[in-house]
């Protein structure tokens, strides 16, 4: 005991000499880790100062830091913008949506896929379904804006079905969250399988012949031992996710959304756009995408803790 | 000519690559000596941009080194009027053009569908485009009425006939008044929305902002009137390979009552700002020397025409674009502005003086563009914005118009799709009047009458 006493009191006061030790013994690995280091303070850290913007009457021809002061005008003026609610709300949802919908599917494919033996017919299936992902976000909306219209597949087949309205769905308030979803799951479940398909084989194939000398069927084994064996990463997954989940991809709402379907199509990212690059109310919109941060923040710090508390599994 | 050589900034060719790129290069205080739209893009227009030291004016350069311009400017009023502020200062060089090629821009129908239905004149009244409409669609033509989702407030057409529009529009009395909430703009909702009901106007239209894809619907037959510019009247050429009766000519803008002039159309400003000196340019009187050559006699001749004996040659002394420009002889495939813009740039917006005899050869080919043009021009007051110069006080108070208009859009689109009642029409018009609409128009009004008074 008081060896390992009098080891603490070593450590903890003389941390400068520890840490120049284990610099010079680990040296290399210090070396390898300075881009990336140096890429996180040079392209996320040092651009922060640009966050006064919020704070200030910013225009471009003026230096920032001469710019006036004025104060939290700018947070203030979005709280009671008539617009506030909706933005949040529909974001939200959106993301709500797309969890509820699209979290569980690249689970279930990755551990159907895992069922598949034979080796021609998965890799098939698992081109096709990763394949919409390389498609850029503008020629997937170009494809949904298609189908989607009065003489799109997709409309003619809803029509069929006794879809009543004579105008295109995206026209429709009430279909932009279910467009938006679906075709996020059809562009993105066959990529976000991958790691769960690689936690799968992680998983030691003993358990399976242990499983299936106790007695266990195929889905018994589905359920405990391959889901139970990824739980650690769709932990993991889960608490990244909802950790964005104050943020919705600027790119395809935008060019899903129209002014008919603004009730549910306007999301925070858009409605920056809208306000910073389209008004050139700079300060405004960077106080917008500020608020988006520090509440995305505080969801996922609040969602690692239920995590660790739960699971015992959590990010840090 | 000038000795200058200019050294282009390359940006991409979405409709706000260039905005972010310039405002990112004002923001980084690497503004190019040479730059275009700054009114547009910096937040309070030229004026701000001048006072926060971004852009020079051009007042006192005009004696000394821009003599050239500064005699284009004097000779009509009209083109001081717009390229003027307020207070006199002049900020940017521009696009000065005479009144009769200004206007491009109006309704297409099919004659061909027409004679088909024994429907002997085109329409000029709402009810005869309705008609038409639904004789179109009783031939079994899938669009009766299609455009491109912006068009319908380039000119308001349709809405125009109501004394109303999508936006900040001239009333009777000379004043601004906000369009979407005129008594006029409920009677047009309903028309309009009644049509997109019937399936007469094409709801897609909304959705459609491709001109390519709307032009290729056009060409198969598929549709029997739209909004188009002078160039859509040459898809007669296209659309006869489907069919060889295909024969579209242009329609006066709508109007209720027969024999009425149309109040609103479309037509460009006589002046187009264009080019801002940056304050950080090194050489401010070279510059100013180079953009005023081009409103020279030879200047813009070689802006209109470019190369004599290459691109065009005097033929009794009425300047002539060569078969190099008008017959593609080296089937390159361009249209002729591609191979036009080889050496002149004078199918776009540039610093000089459109001549007239540009349009007449490139814009008024064929006879439907020569007969449609003119039945374009008719109409009161043209819908594109007046340059007006708002004070900073005015300027808080007008930039609620973006979110006013954010409003209107989103409710015309459910109006017209009839997924809002036209029974709400009055609580949106108090909607808008509750955010602000009246305090944003007196101001715009204060503004016009100092613009009327320059």
């Amino acid at each position: 005991m008081a060896v390992l006493g009098a080891n603490k009191a070593t450590f903890g006061g003389s941390r400068a000499v520890s840490l120049r030790r284990d610099l010079a013994k680990n040296k290399y690995l210090y070396l390898m880790i300075l881009p990336v280091v140096a890429y996180y303070v040079i392209f996320c850290y040092w651009p922060m100062y640009g966050a006064l913007i919020a704070f200030k009457d910013y225009r471009p021809g003026v230096d920032l830091f001469k710019a006036q002061w004025i104060g939290l005008k700018n947070f203030t003026d979005f709280f009671n913008s008539v617009y506030f609610w909706r933005v949040i709300r529909n974001t939200l949802l959106l993301n709500v949506y797309d969890l509820i919908f699209g979290f569980p599917i690249p689970i279930l494919l990755a551990i159907s896929l895992r069922e598949v033996n034979a080796g021609f017919s998965k890799k098939l299936f698992q081109t096709f379904t990763y394949l919409p992902y390389f498609v850029s976000t503008v020629i997937i909306c170009g494809i949904i804006t298609d189908f989607t219209s009065t003489s799109g597949i997709v409309y003619k087949i809803l029509r069929q079905l006794g879809y009543q309205q004579t105008f295109g769905l995206l026209l429709n308030p009430a279909y932009f969250r279910s467009i938006y979803v679906i075709s996020d799951i059809w562009q993105g479940a066959g990529w976000s399988s991958i790691i769960y398909l690689s936690a799968i084989s992680a998983i030691n194939p003993e358990l399976y012949e242990a499983a299936k000398i106790d007695g266990a069927n195929r889905l018994q084994q589905m359920a405990h031992v391959t889901l139970a064996g990824i739980v650690p990463t769709i932990m993991l997954m889960l608490i990244l996710q909802l950790g964005g989940i104050m943020s919705v991809g600027f790119e395809k709402a935008f060019l899903l959304q129209r002014p008919a379907t603004y009730d549910t199509s306007d999301v925070i990212s858009t409605f920056v756009y809208r306000k910073g690059l389209v008004e050139g109310q700079f300060g405004f919109s960077t106080a917008v995408g500020i608020f988006n941060s520090v509440v995305n923040v505080l969801i996922l710090v609040a969602s690692n803790n239920v995590s660790r508390r739960i699971t015992g599994n959590s990010l840090f | 000519m000038t000795g200058v050589t200019i050294e282009p900034i390359p940006v991409g060719s979405g409709p706000d690559d260039y905005k972010q790129k310039l405002q990112l290069l004002i923001a980084s205080k690497d503004a190019p000596d040479l730059m275009g739209q700054v009114a547009d893009i910096y937040p309070g227009g030229a004026q701000k941009a001048f006072e926060d030291g971004v852009i020079i004016k051009l007042n006192d350069y005009l004696d000394k080194d821009a003599s050239n311009f500064k005699k284009v400017l004097n000779s009509d009023p009209q083109y001081e009027k717009y390229a003027k502020a307020d207070d006199g200062s002049l900020y940017s060089f521009g696009f000065f053009r005479e009144q009769s090629i200004r206007v491009f821009f109006g309704p297409i129908i099919r004659e061909d569908l027409l004679k088909k239905a024994n429907i002997s004149k085109v329409p000029e009244t709402v009810d005869e485009w309705l008609a038409a409409w639904r004789a179109f669609k009783a031939l079994g033509v899938k669009k009766p009425f299609t455009c491109i989702n912006y068009f319908v407030g380039y000119g308001n057409e349709f809405a125009g006939a109501y004394k109303a529009g999508f936006g900040t529009i001239v009333a009777d009395d000379g004043t601004l008044v906000y369009g979407p909430i005129q008594p006029g703009f409920k009677d047009f909702l309903t028309m309009w929305s009644g049509a997109v009901k019937e399936g007469l106007v094409d709801p897609d239209y909304m959705n459609q902002t491709d001109e390519g894809d709307v032009k290729s619907q056009i060409t198969n037959g598929d549709v029997g009137s739209f909004l188009g510019r002078l160039s859509w009247l040459k898809l007669n050429a296209a659309g006869q390979q489907t069919n060889p009766d295909f024969h579209a000519v242009a329609a006066k803008h709508p109007v209720l009552n027969a024999g009425e002039t149309p109040e609103y159309g479309q037509a460009d400003n006589p002046f187009m700002p264009n080019t801002y000196i940056s304050a950080a340019c090194k050489n401010i009187d070279r510059a100013i020397q180079y953009l005023d050559w081009n409103y020279s006699d030879e200047g813009i001749m070689t802006n209109n025409f470019g190369i004599l004996g290459e691109s065009y040659t005097m033929v009794n002394g009425y300047p002539t674009y060569t078969d190099l420009v008008l017959k593609d002889p080296n089937e390159k495939g361009w249209p002729q502005a591609a191979t036009l813009a080889l050496y002149c740039p004078a199918s776009g917006i540039t610093d000089s003086v459109q001549d007239k005899r540009y349009f007449e050869q490139l814009r008024l080919v064929t006879q439907e563009q020569k007969d449609g043009q003119p039945l374009w021009a008719q109409f009161k007051t043209n819908v594109s914005g007046l340059p007006l110069t708002l004070t900073q006080d005015e300027l808080n108070v007008a930039t609620k118009l973006a979110e006013i208009q954010t409003y209107v859009d989103e409710m015309t689109q459910k109006f017209i799709l009839g997924s809002e009642p036209l029974s709400n029409f009055d609580s949106f018009v108090a909607n808008v009047k509750k955010m602000g609409i009246d305090d944003v128009m007196k101001v715009e009004n204060q503004a016009l009458q100092r613009f009327n008074a320059r």
